[in-house]
């Protein structure tokens, strides 16, 4: 009985204690973000070995897909990608020279010219990495020099923002997520939009577009750069669907991003913008 | 020593099957979880609080939730049957996933409502089908780790 008291009580002390630690650790974590270390930690020990284990099957599959290929179907294929790079070089010609068209304005507007050209492609590992938020990781971290708020682009638009970085694996919350909101404009006309995540994969939404704006079907979407978040003139998406609702005195509208956001296997992150950090 | 390297396998298996459920979102059940309440009923000598509150921390780093949720609900809940596991372990399987299906939706609405105190809204309405999963899945669980726990003879 006496034995059996004192263990009652031990174990009751160290659940207390337990309790408190858990307490702390919740208010250290949420208010003051001070033990991110050991997320880290624990991620790169524990969870990115296991990602990579459960993502092998998938990339075994891809890589028997590959090899069962036939000779003709790889020389067709050949042909199709000079086709192609011959097109894009004589493409980036153009570009190189807007490029330097668009350097010498900025050195006119005595505009910052920081351009660097680092970007580098990265693998997805887990295409969900939270059971109720749209956030991947991907297979690079502080070790290759990828920072907090990175822009994520995939090769026809915008994918997302870096949100948490470890020493060997990032993760990325993507546009579509149910609270993300990008700052965008309508090429065309140049008239700003906040473009929100429905949490779907093929559409996003914008909820509050003014009654007289000038908004068509078609439209191409690309970021604005205000709030210092995404790079200027990412492309997002085509307009898809225009609703005036006229109880709510806002134009509603679909956009239909270029990415398909959901299912991709690589993406591409730049170095040649760097947000500006929200003040909290 | 062995019993060690077979709860720790179990674990990371779990950890596994976690990661690749997150697609279901909140349909996925709990399979940490399961898989705690599964030692602390059959061998309550190895798995204790301290170790509780150490899996709930790597299943906070897992779910990508704030530091110390979940460790706090996996010291609660191991409190509970720690101090229970004497009448739980009698009970049929059917029975105990009755028990599990109220002291998980308990465990969720403690993190419910630290999640609304915190405003981080990382949870909606939708995270209560987990619970129900969870105690539908219990005599899959409980019968596969049986047979390991026999198989390997862990008393």
């Amino acid at each position: 009985m006496q034995l059996f008291y004192k263990k009652s009580t031990q174990d009751f002390y160290i659940f207390l204690f337990l309790i408190i630690l858990s307490v702390s650790t919740i208010i250290l974590d949420n208010k003051y973000k001070q033990i991110n270390y050991i997320r880290s930690i624990i991620n790169d020990v524990i969870i990115y070995p296991i990602n990579v284990i459960s993502s092998t099957p998938k990339s075994i599959i891809e890589l028997l897909i590959l090899e069962s290929q036939e000779g003709p179907d790889l020389r067709l294929e050949i042909t199709k990608l000079q086709d192609e790079n011959l097109n894009l070089k004589i493409k980036l010609q153009e570009l190189q020279s807007l490029k330097d068209e668009n350097l010498r304005l900025r050195n006119m507007a005595k505009e910052s010219a920081i351009i660097s050209n680092k970007q580098i492609l990265v693998k997805v590992i887990s295409a969900s990495a939270h059971p109720s938020k749209k956030i991947i990781s991907i297979d690079k971290g502080r070790k290759e020099a990828v920072f907090e708020g990175q822009n994520v682009l995939g090769l026809k638009g915008l994918i997302g923002q870096v949100i948490e970085v470890n020493y060997l694996s990032s993760k990325v919350l993507l546009i579509s997520d149910l609270n993300h909101n990008v700052p965008a404009q309508i090429t065309r006309t140049g008239e700003k939009l906040i473009v929100s995540g429905m949490g779907r994969d093929d559409k996003l939404r914008v909820s509050y577009a003014p009654l007289n704006m000038d908004i068509k079907i078609g439209d191409i979407v690309a970021t604005s750069g205000i709030a210092n978040r995404f790079k200027l003139n990412i492309p997002i998406g085509i307009i898809s669907d225009v609703i005036y609702n006229q109880d709510k005195n806002f134009v509603e509208a679909i956009v239909v991003p270029y990415e398909n956001i959901g299912n991709i296997a690589e993406l591409i992150l730049i170095w040649d913008y760097i947000p500006k950090k929200a003040d909290e | 020593m062995n019993n060690f390297i077979i709860i720790l396998l179990s674990f990371l298996i779990s950890i596994l099957i976690t990661t690749v459920t997150f697609t279901f979102g909140a349909f996925s059940p709990d399979w940490i979880q399961l898989v705690l309440i599964y030692w602390l009923l059959a061998v309550p000598s190895v798995i204790g609080l301290i170790s509780s509150w150490f899996i709930g921390i790597i299943a906070d780093v897992t779910l990508g939730s704030t530091l110390g949720m979940h460790a706090l609900t996996y010291v609660a809940i191991s409190f509970i049957i720690i101090h229970s596991y004497k009448f739980l372990r009698y009970l049929t399987v059917y029975q105990q996933a009755i028990i599990i299906l109220i002291i998980l939706i308990l465990k969720y609405t403690i993190l419910l409502w630290i999640d609304r105190l915190l405003d981080i809204n990382d949870y909606t309405l939708s995270i209560y089908w987990t619970p129900l999963m969870s105690a539908i899945l219990w005599p899959i669980v409980f019968y596969t780790l049986r047979l390991i726990r026999r198989k390997y003879h862990i008393a």
